[in-house]
């Protein structure tokens, strides 16, 4: 997986300041469409970093978003009150890495199709930990309390009308922050290790390799980020239900991640704004948004090998 | 000497199929162990045995004296033992470098892990120097998948040398090289033995019979014969079983 070059990741950041300077020109909708966007390409880059790091294909990745989701509405239930953000946003990620960490050690013993189907299959039991409940609250899902910018009485006070500029901000820093923690982690050794793991797991073994722990840290780390894309989800939309947990979710998020390309770090976040835009546009020409997103991604996977991120003048150099 | 690596009684069965039978080897530093007999005979089976790759079904490995019966092949590796493959068995889409550097990578405490790779990294000065041992210094920057079949040979070999083992398992480096690139190899093999203990498993007998210090003769899993090449060249009993009498 290649990380953006230098003038990649000018670009980018020049987009992270045109989204940060939306208030000054965008509607609150589009404000919310952007951090719709923004977590959406959380969650694909937890995956990324399964699927382009070290080429593991997971279908459990929503249940660790939904995890992450979750802990928000059962945080503010036991504590009878909107928590503290720099109580819920931690306690989504432990919680979700807390389970990748569980289910990993008996997932990652298969590759391939089968570890398709055991996370597949782990992911469904967590869904149906949740679906019609007392622990999840029902099956059409619960609205909950969103948590507030505060901590020891102090804090940052979000009303109706800040509300979308402010969480576009927060999400924007979030997707910044992880996004650097995994540019930073695949120059690494540990980095290193999964991508030899991606391109010949067997060899990586024979050289002495301890390449399922390798495999579980990337899965627990990759649990953990989808956790935190999961607390931006509820924290945004202050509704959790059990379909944040579905396997679709995560097949989603595979199409977003083959969308902007499996050989790029940044793919995900480009991959998660055209999903988003592919389905704003679908949804204003014709009431089969699905059919219209569908044929651009099947056009998009068809003509582009290496998703959006391989758009480029110059053929890249080996790695 | 003292053996690094010792192999007692050495057994695998596949269902009804006793591939290896009883096998004893040592393998000691600065010796140049070779392995040959007809097709079917266990060699690999044998290196794979060695290399924990395979389960034996009985017999002893040890390492350093150490019991490592039954561990799996990353734990051996580990413990000093690289091994190159019969069929070449690397990162193709990675440059030269990388490939070997993984290599030397594995052998690194878990602490170093969220270290940052850097030009001057441990792993990367141990790849280096394996890169140039086998002569592939001036390919380290290509990727591995656009070398020939003789450099990927040699990439194979500078694969095991990179962890810096003491034991090397070499499964038929020399598989479909031409008569010159043998001799360069024949030359290579004898320099990684002054300071490796090596095994070898090779049907280029020319190359075979010119490095090996001590040879084992295998034969439908069984030792047939052990001893310097000058005796096992005199053995009646490998001649009528594989060598023949034109040699």
């Amino acid at each position: 997986m290649r990380c953006a070059s230098p003038r990649g990741n000018l670009a980018l950041a020049l987009a992270a300041l045109a989204i940060a300077c939306m208030p000054f020109y965008a509607s609150p909708y589009h404000m919310q469409l952007a951090s719709t966007a923004m977590i959406a390409a959380m969650f694909a880059l937890s995956l990324q970093l399964l699927l382009g790091g070290a080429g593991m294909v997971s279908l459990a990745q929503a249940a660790f978003f939904g995890l992450g989701a979750y802990a928000v509405h059962l945080l503010g239930r036991a504590l009878g009150g909107p928590p503290s953000i720099f109580l819920s946003l931690p306690a989504s990620t432990l919680v979700a890495g807390l389970a990748a960490l569980v289910i990993g050690p008996f997932a990652l013993r298969t590759r391939g199709f089968f570890l398709l189907m055991t996370t597949l299959a782990f992911g469904q039991m967590l869904f149906f930990v949740f679906h019609d409940t007392p622990l999840g609250g029902g099956a059409d899902g619960v609205f909950i309390q969103r948590p507030v910018f505060a901590a020891f009485g102090v804090g940052f006070e979000v009303t109706r009308a800040n509300r979308p500029a402010v969480f576009l901000l927060v999400n924007l820093g979030v997707l910044t922050a992880m996004y650097a923690v995994l540019w930073w982690l695949m120059r690494t050794l540990f980095g290193h290790a999964l991508l030899g793991i991606r391109a010949n797991e067997d060899r990586m073994r024979a050289m002495g390799h301890d390449v399922l722990r390798l495999k579980l840290a990337a899965f627990v780390l990759a649990g953990a980020l989808a956790g935190i894309a999961g607390h931006m989800a509820a924290l945004n939309d202050a509704f959790v239900n059990p379909e944040l947990l579905g396997w679709h979710r995560s097949a989603e998020a595979l199409l977003i991640v083959l969308l902007g390309g499996i050989g790029a770090l940044h793919g995900p976040i480009l991959g998660a704004f055209a999903y988003t835009l592919i389905g704003e546009i679908g949804q204003s020409i014709t009431e089969r948004q699905r059919l219209v997103e569908g044929l651009v991604i099947l056009a998009a996977v068809l003509l582009l090998r290496h998703g959006l991120a391989g758009l480029r003048l110059r053929r890249p150099a080996p790695t | 000497m003292t053996p690094v690596l010792q192999a007692i009684g050495l057994s695998r069965r596949f269902g009804g199929l006793l591939a290896v039978a009883d096998v004893s080897l040592d393998l000691a530093i600065g010796e140049l162990h070779a392995v040959i007999g007809p097709n079917g005979a266990g060699k690999s089976t044998l290196v794979n045995l060695l290399a924990g790759e395979l389960t034996p079904s009985a017999g002893t490995i040890r390492i350093g004296g150490h019991d490592v019966t039954g561990w799996s092949n990353w734990r051996i590796a580990r413990s000093g033992v690289g091994r190159s493959f019969q069929r070449t068995n690397i990162m193709p889409e990675m440059t030269v470098l990388e490939n070997a550097r993984l290599a030397a990578q594995a052998l690194m405490p878990a602490r170093h892990l969220l270290r940052k790779l850097r030009r001057g990294d441990a792993s990367v000065t141990a790849a280096r120097a394996a890169l140039s041992r086998v002569g592939l210094a001036d390919a380290s920057d290509r990727a591995a998948g656009t070398l020939s079949h003789g450099q990927l040979r040699q990439l194979e070999i500078g694969i095991a040398l990179a962890a810096q083992p003491k034991v090397l398992l070499l499964d038929e480096p020399l598989a479909g090289m031409g008569p010159e690139e043998s001799e360069t190899f024949a030359a290579l093999l004898r320099e990684l033995a002054r300071d490796h203990a090596v095994l070898l498993v090779e049907h280029d007998m020319d190359v075979v019979f010119a490095v090996a210090h001590r040879m084992t003769v295998m034969l439908d899993g069984r030792v047939l014969e052990c001893g310097t090449p000058d005796a096992i060249r005199a053995s009646p009993a490998v001649r009528d079983a594989y060598l023949g009498h034109g040699v």
